[in-house]
């Protein structure tokens, strides 16, 4: 087979992900290169049997590149939906930016991360470098994938035992976050069938939970009509999919939900409470501090959001009866255990 | 009783010095562990111990350079135990990192080693402000950052020393995140003399590689992870021209551990007999 591509470690041909990050795989440079080279498989970098290779990157993975990594831990996926520029990218980009503080996400403390190229990738929007101010990660492009690029963190959960306050006991929780286009969810909230929507389909039926993005300063502007429609559509499909998981409504650019006309917030509350009635709702302003250094840290929305979700997954986790292995030729689905297929 | 340390440092970390000081101080009669005798062949180590002599800082460790030397220690217990001590160019661990792969010469000692020591100079560590030890908010992306990024851009430091202690354990085949006892790892914080704010070890380390200080928490039991502060010399030394006073002092007279709980000490083996101390 004819390898389009000279990094070694690109599949493209296989399963449409390019590892260089190249939304499409066709104008990614270590291709062209390769076409024009006109490479074959025997003339790439030799394998070096003379060193150890790492199973993974440090890139985002991608679901085939899960299994060999988290065998001893079922992770936990949570799936990031919401329009485009909802701001799913910045709550992510702020998540590790904490973490790179050295703030825990409440009682989850980091503990390690198979996709620190991923993160270090979205920190580097939010630092100063000289001529460089932060800015917004930019829009997370629809390209040729099918499965959306998953961001691992584990960490390590420290509870104290009520009946004993002395002993501590740690647990591991390991996560792997689903940041995908927001057009893939705009499509799907129209045409859930539709081979364009196969991505959202794909996190619909894996994620254990799910934030949902509200951007209010969508629903403020002069598109809002729009916005609006639009949310509602998404939540119209996404209601009845949800079933027992537990979803994080996050209201994010909070510093403009009171610029939402009350008749967009009237709509958009009788939608919630009719098609996620048992969400929690968020407030955060990730990316756009309080100028006042006395309010709440406008980014403990964000611990607060995930450490919720995880808490609540958790307990559903335990809920739900042991079931037997569920087939399925996606890699995935491998430690899944699910025996109840979730329609996406 | 044989045990292997692994030393781990990119390159200017100090390692060198501090082969060359806890030398001197190992055969000192008052030192924590002592040499049994000395080795037949200094090796490498006697161009250190030169340099020192004359008050000078040692020359660069060349990036081939791969030293191991065995040591007879007799252990503050009075028990007797043999341990490899390395020196090697401290290029070959920021390659296992860049080529993100292990050369098999490594795969041995990562293996086998029983505790690890690995070093660490706060002072050419990159900082980073953000959006969030700054107030500051975002802007738009530019127009030609609308597309996403082909190259990755250097990790941060701190990034960078978790991905590789979790390369190190993944070789070991050890499982991560896990509060592991084995190997023990001590974490040296180098040219202390570097650092105008004295504080604790862990909190230095704390205060510049937070992501990495909860890395070292989640995945080592606390009593099996320990924080040091190092200073081989006491001073900076320049590779050319003698410092006087240190000559006239001897080397054995210069430098200092700093304990985790603040204390210091002139003996640079303490940190070495708690690595090598058997676990109970």
């Amino acid at each position: 087979m004819k390898r389009p591509c000279i990094q070694r470690d690109c599949y493209v041909s296989e399963d449409g992900i390019c590892q260089m990050g190249e939304p499409n795989a066709e104008v990614c440079k270590f291709r062209e290169e390769a076409i024009e080279a006109d490479l074959e498989p025997e003339a790439s970098p030799a394998v070096q049997w003379d060193r150890l290779h790492p199973p993974w990157t440090g890139r985002a993975l991608s679901g085939s590149d899960v299994a060999p990594l988290v065998g001893h831990a079922r992770p936990l996926l949570i799936g990031l939906l919401g329009s485009s520029d909802a701001g799913k990218t910045t709550y992510l980009m702020t998540s590790y930016l904490r973490l790179h503080q050295g703030c825990s996400v409440e009682a989850y403390r980091f503990a390690a991360s198979y996709t620190l190229g991923g993160w270090e990738n979205l920190a580097d929007y939010g630092r100063f470098s000289p001529g460089q101010p932060p800015r917004f990660p930019p829009h997370t492009s629809s390209g040729l994938e099918r499965t959306p690029g998953l961001l691992h963190l584990a960490f390590r959960l420290e509870k104290l035992e009520s009946h004993d306050m002395a002993a501590q006991k740690a647990t591991t929780v390991e996560l792997l976050l689903a940041d995908a286009p927001g057009e893939w969810f705009d499509q799907w909230a129209i045409a859930s069938d539709a081979s364009a929507s196969a991505g959202a389909r794909w996190i619909i039926r894996h994620t254990d939970g799910i934030m949902l993005f509200l951007d209010c300063d969508a629903l403020a502007g002069s598109q809002r009509g729009g916005a609006v429609t639009k949310l509602i559509r998404l939540l119209d499909r996404l209601g009845p999919k949800v079933m027992e998981r537990p979803v994080a409504a996050i209201w994010s650019k909070a510093d403009r939900y009171p610029d939402i006309p009350n008749a967009i917030r009237v709509r958009i509350e009788t939608a919630l409470i009719l098609r996620l009635p048992d969400r929690k709702e968020f407030f955060i302003r990730a990316g756009n501090p309080d100028p006042d250094p006395e309010s709440d840290a406008p980014e403990g929305g964000v611990a607060a959001s995930m450490a919720w979700l995880l808490d609540e997954i958790k307990l559903q986790t335990i809920r739900m009866a042991a079931s037997p292995p569920f087939k399925s030729p996606d890699p995935f689905f491998a430690y899944r255990g699910r025996s109840t297929e979730r329609a996406g | 009783m044989s045990k292997t340390v692994l030393v781990l440092g990119g390159p200017d970390t100090g390692k060198t010095h501090f082969t060359g000081q806890l030398y001197g101080r190992l055969m000192l009669t008052d030192s924590a562990i002592k040499l049994l005798s000395a080795p037949d062949d200094l090796g490498a180590i006697q161009q250190v111990l030169d340099s020192l002599g004359e008050g000078r800082a040692a020359d660069h460790t060349p990036i081939a350079a791969d030293h191991r030397m065995p040591w007879e220690l007799r252990m503050p217990s009075g028990a007797e135990a043999t341990i490899i001590w390395p020196d090697y160019g401290g290029e070959q661990l920021q390659g296992i990192f860049h080529s993100r792969s292990v050369p098999v010469s490594w795969v041995d000692r990562v293996r086998d080693s029983d505790c690890w020591l690995l070093f660490i100079r706060p002072l050419i560590l990159r900082q980073f402000e953000d959006i969030l030890t700054r107030r500051r908010g975002l802007v738009a992306a530019s127009a030609s950052e609308l597309t996403p990024k082909i190259a990755l851009k250097p990790w941060s430091d701190a990034a960078y020393y978790v991905e590789l202690l979790q390369i190190l354990l993944w070789t070991r085949h050890a499982e991560v995140p896990a509060q592991r006892r084995s190997p023990r790892l001590l974490v040296m914080l180098s040219c202390w003399d570097e650092l105008s704010q004295k504080e604790l070890p862990a909190e230095a380390l704390r205060a510049v590689l937070p992501l990495f200080y909860e890395f070292l928490a989640s995945n080592w039991d606390s009593s099996c992870c320990r924080i040091f502060g190092l200073s081989s010399l006491g001073k900076a030394l320049s590779k050319t021209e003698p410092d006087q006073d240190f000559q006239d002092l001897g080397p054995d007279q210069q430098g200092y551990v700093v304990m985790p709980d603040g204390e210091r000490s002139p003996d640079l083996t303490v940190p070495l007999a708690w690595l090598l101390e058997d676990q109970t």
